[in-house]
């Protein structure tokens, strides 16, 4: 079940509807949370959920022993040894057990490894783990106190709206919302609630699912002779695109639930294609991610406190381990890897004197800078995309190296050149730009006008995202619509 | 939206018969409290940026359609395509010249070789990815029958298409020894979103689909607003079969698509016989027949129709389903086509068959190639 699915339209309405009904009254409001959250992920796999279970009352039981424990660093290790266990179990055994089978030269097992053709990996296990190995490290740091209510520790873990794509939340915002008497029992901001809903859903039916429809073949075919010529560069520009729009449509569908019930959670995304550095596109990409790396690995592994090996040491481990953590391929791990170097380059490059001055520039020049630190950053990154795209090493190479070698005469004669995406994109663009500033004028919009004018403009916003919906449906793409990318992790 | 704000408010009011008898008037009513003019400029603020996101998105659909929206557009879609009308398939290729174009990279290698007087024997296949993609059956056939030409074009077509193709390469010289078409259950699904009637050639030659639309009003609207028309063919009301169920397909096909299936295969029988060319066809099962031991209702469904038309019916269920039940699963790639095992069965039949009925002079032993 997933966030456009009819089947997921429904059981939301009704949870809501329900939960308006026994908001006030706190043990019934979580039981239907819980229950919602169980359907939702058993109706992707029933089978799979004793596992999500499992998790609850491992993360929940550790954390209340952490509180009593007198070894508690050693109930810590068992708790993360569990969480990280089972998540590399399920993830990685067919990677290990094929890449062992090639390397050693094993042959016969191939039925056995066919069997890996229908492993199925828990929706969603790389973002419960995650939430709950930093729940037990916030309790072992006694930064969060532990839940003593299972059920309501669970719905923490597994409340539907940021259970499968994060994002991946802290105690401190969402746990403490759980407490006894702490529960919302209404929601919050409806009108910026529907707007999420809104844009998310517009992202990912028009803009993401559009684009997977027109990239996906040239990707899945890299290696035919019918992409011989064609230039891969607007196809890994597209894709660049395609993960964000649909990520962050994902986040924003979570956000926006999350908001209907009363919660309010952190962004994953700030304009990241804006970044200037790779250092920057980390702090705007998969922001809770991007943190959790940061105060659950990175610093623990000694951060930056060490010398220029020991710190980009640090970095390249933080890294590898964070692509390693969105897949079981070693595509990934090179992903996660070519980040590493990047950021590497990055904190070598800032030890420059020049770099400074660069930095420093106004005006034209000073854009100039911007713009060409935009256009490096944005181009590493879809560099690196190309080993996220393919499962193949191979593939990846010959991808990037259809950046240069191309038909000059089939250059902008493909689906990548499509006008009606790009001007989609635009259109969007620039309605979100319009938004943005309206908003942000919004104090002083109220100010200026009489109650008339500002229930006509709260009318209209009310109109826009109804229409937004309306066209999400409209818009996107007829047959079967791709999954969000982010399920797969 | 506004007419039910004001019911709202009348009735709300206990004055919904007093402004239908015009005791009160509309404005009277609207303007006559400032709570109820509040109400009103926040109904029409939102109606009015409803409409005109509404209009964006007609503005967007008329300017710049979507590819899938495209072919739904008639002459006023932008496709290009090297199709004309045709009675029998629907489409046909305008000339040999455009087929040739729109095939140039399989064709370019294999004119020289339909032009070679001397060569050897030519099978011509045409069917689905179960053909085309790289090792699949045509892929097997090629690497394996080494005394024969084998013939296909490497890319997926509608089943109308690839009847059209038969009868362009054959106007044209192909002279086969054989045509092999192969079809699975899926290749009948297009004809429950669109059937033959449905086709149409633009006059760009792109091949284009009438959507199914009823007449009256709603007609009217879907003439004439894409954002209806997009409504109307996301709702698969444009379909000619709207609530069909895919997954009866492998047990057999309903009336409407079997008056279209007779409709291109007698046209194909006329145009085959009257170039002296025997044709098989194949009728492959799906992993649903093979795996879960479904009633194989489709082949003994066609195999008749077939017949009736003069084409020779291989259907090579019965090796795969005499694959033992715990090997069974090898036969299928995880996408459901057949593995590299799946083809070399179904062409040990294919080949047993052909030589059962005189069409090949010997069939393939169990240690290799027939060659």
């Amino acid at each position: 079940m997933s966030f456009e699915n009819s089947g997921f339209i429904l059981l939301m309405l009704a949870t809501y509807g329900l939960w308006l009904l026994v908001r006030h009254r706190e043990p019934q409001a979580v039981a239907l949370l819980v229950v919602a959250s169980l359907i939702f992920y058993g109706t992707n796999h029933w089978k799979l959920l004793p596992i999500l279970t499992a998790y609850c009352v491992i993360d929940w039981g550790i954390a209340l022993w952490l509180m009593v424990s007198r070894k508690p660093r050693g109930v810590l290790a068992l708790g993360v040894a569990f969480n990280l266990f089972v998540l590399c179990f399920y993830k990685y055994t067919p990677l290990v057990v094929q890449t062992l089978m090639n390397s050693l030269g094993v042959h016969g097992l191939e039925n056995y490894a066919r069997g890996f053709d229908h492993w199925a990996i828990p929706y969603g296990i790389s973002f419960y783990a995650f939430t709950g190995i930093a729940y037990m490290v916030d309790v072992y740091r006694k930064t969060t106190p532990p839940e003593r209510s299972f059920v309501r520790y669970s719905l923490s873990a597994i409340f539907f709206p940021h259970l499968v794509a994060g994002p991946i939340l802290r105690a401190s915002e969402f746990l403490v919302y759980m407490h006894s008497g702490q529960m919302p029992q209404r929601g919050q901001a409806i009108l910026e609630a529907f707007w999420l809903l809104a844009r998310g859903y517009f992202k990912k039916m028009v803009i993401a699912n559009r684009l997977a429809t027109a990239i996906d073949p040239f990707f899945a075919n890299i290696t035919d002779p019918v992409t011989d010529g064609v230039w891969a560069l607007p196809y890994v520009w597209l894709y660049a695109l395609q993960i964000y729009f649909d990520f962050s449509a994902y986040t924003d569908i979570a956000r926006g639930l999350g908001l209907l019930f009363g919660y309010r959670w952190p962004d994953n995304f700030n304009l990241p294609y804006l970044a200037t550095s790779i250092a920057d596109f980390w702090r705007r990409w998969h922001i809770t991610l991007s943190r959790f790396l940061r105060d659950y690995l990175y610093i623990p592994l000694g951060g930056n406190r060490g010398g220029w090996l020991r710190t980009n040491f640090n970095l390249m481990i933080t890294m590898l381990l964070g692509g390693l953590w969105h897949g079981a391929s070693w595509s990934f791990l090179l992903w996660g890897g070519l980040h590493g170097l990047f950021l590497i380059m990055h904190k070598t490059w800032c030890a420059f004197a020049l770099r400074d001055r660069l930095a420093a520039l106004t005006g034209f020049k000073g854009a100039l800078w911007k713009g060409f630190c935009i256009a490096l950053t944005f181009h590493c990154v879809c560099l690196a995309w190309c080993f996220f795209r393919m499962t193949e090493f191979n593939q990846s190479l010959l991808c990037v190296r259809k950046w240069f070698v191309f038909d000059s005469s089939k250059m902008w004669n493909h689906a990548a050149t499509d006008l009606s995406l790009w001007v989609a994109m635009v259109g969007y663009g620039s309605l979100v730009l319009m938004v943005a500033l309206l908003n942000r004028q919004q104090d002083a919009i109220r100010e200026r006008i009489d109650s008339l004018r500002y229930q006509f403009l709260h009318g209209a916003q009310w109109g826009l995202r109804a229409a937004m919906l309306l066209l999400a449906v409209l818009l996107s793409p007829g047959g079967q619509a791709p999954a969000f990318i982010y399920f797969q992790f | 939206m506004l007419p039910f704000c004001l019911d709202f408010y009348a009735a709300r009011e206990g004055s919904a018969v007093a402004l239908m008898s015009g005791r009160i008037s509309w404005k009277r009513l609207l303007i006559s409290s400032g709570r109820r003019r509040v109400h009103f400029a926040f109904a029409v603020g939102l109606v009015g940026l409803f409409t005109l996101v509404l209009a964006s998105g007609e503005t967007y659909l008329r300017f710049f359609p979507p590819r899938d929206f495209q072919p739904y557009l008639g002459n006023a879609s932008p496709l290009e395509g090297p199709f004309k009308a045709d009675p029998n398939f629907g489409v046909q290729y305008r000339s040999y010249e455009e087929f040739f174009r729109d095939n140039d990279y399989r064709m370019g290698h294999y004119e020289p070789l339909i032009e070679d007087e001397s060569r050897a024997p030519l099978w011509a296949f045409f069917g689905s990815s179960f053909v085309h993609m790289g090792g699949m059956l045509g892929d097997t056939t090629r690497r394996t029958i080494t005394d024969r030409l084998v013939f296909y074009l490497g890319r997926n077509e509608m089943l109308p298409v690839r009847l059209a193709q038969v009868k362009v390469l054959l106007e044209n010289g192909i002279r086969p020894e054989r045509v092999l078409i192969v079809l699975i259950p899926l290749d009948f699904l297009p004809f429950t979103e669109h059937a033959v009637d449905q086709y149409f050639a633009n006059d760009k030659g792109a091949l284009t689909y009438r959507p199914k639309q009823p007449a009256g009003w709603l007609g009217s609207i879907l003439d004439h607003s894409r954002l209806a028309l997009i409504a109307w063919t996301r709702g698969n009301r444009h379909h000619a079969i709207p609530s069909f169920n895919r997954s009866t397909l492998g047990s057999g096909l309903i009336e409407p698509v079997l008056v279209d299936v007779k409709r291109i295969f007698g046209a194909l029988a006329d145009l085959t016989k009257s170039h002296g060319v025997p044709v098989t066809v194949i009728l492959l099962p799906n992993y649903e027949h093979i795996i879960k031991k479904d009633r194989r209702g489709f082949q003994a469904q066609l195999t008749p129709i077939f017949e009736g038309f003069g084409f020779d019916v291989c259907d090579p269920s019965d090796v795969l389903l005499a694959v033992p039940d715990d090997r069974k699963k090898e036969l299928f790639l995880p996408d459901k086509h057949f593995t590299p095992f799946g083809n070399e069965l179904l062409l040990r039949r294919l080949i047993q068959h052909l030589y059962s009925i005189g069409a090949y002079p010997k069939t393939l032993d169990a240690e290799g190639p027939a060659s």
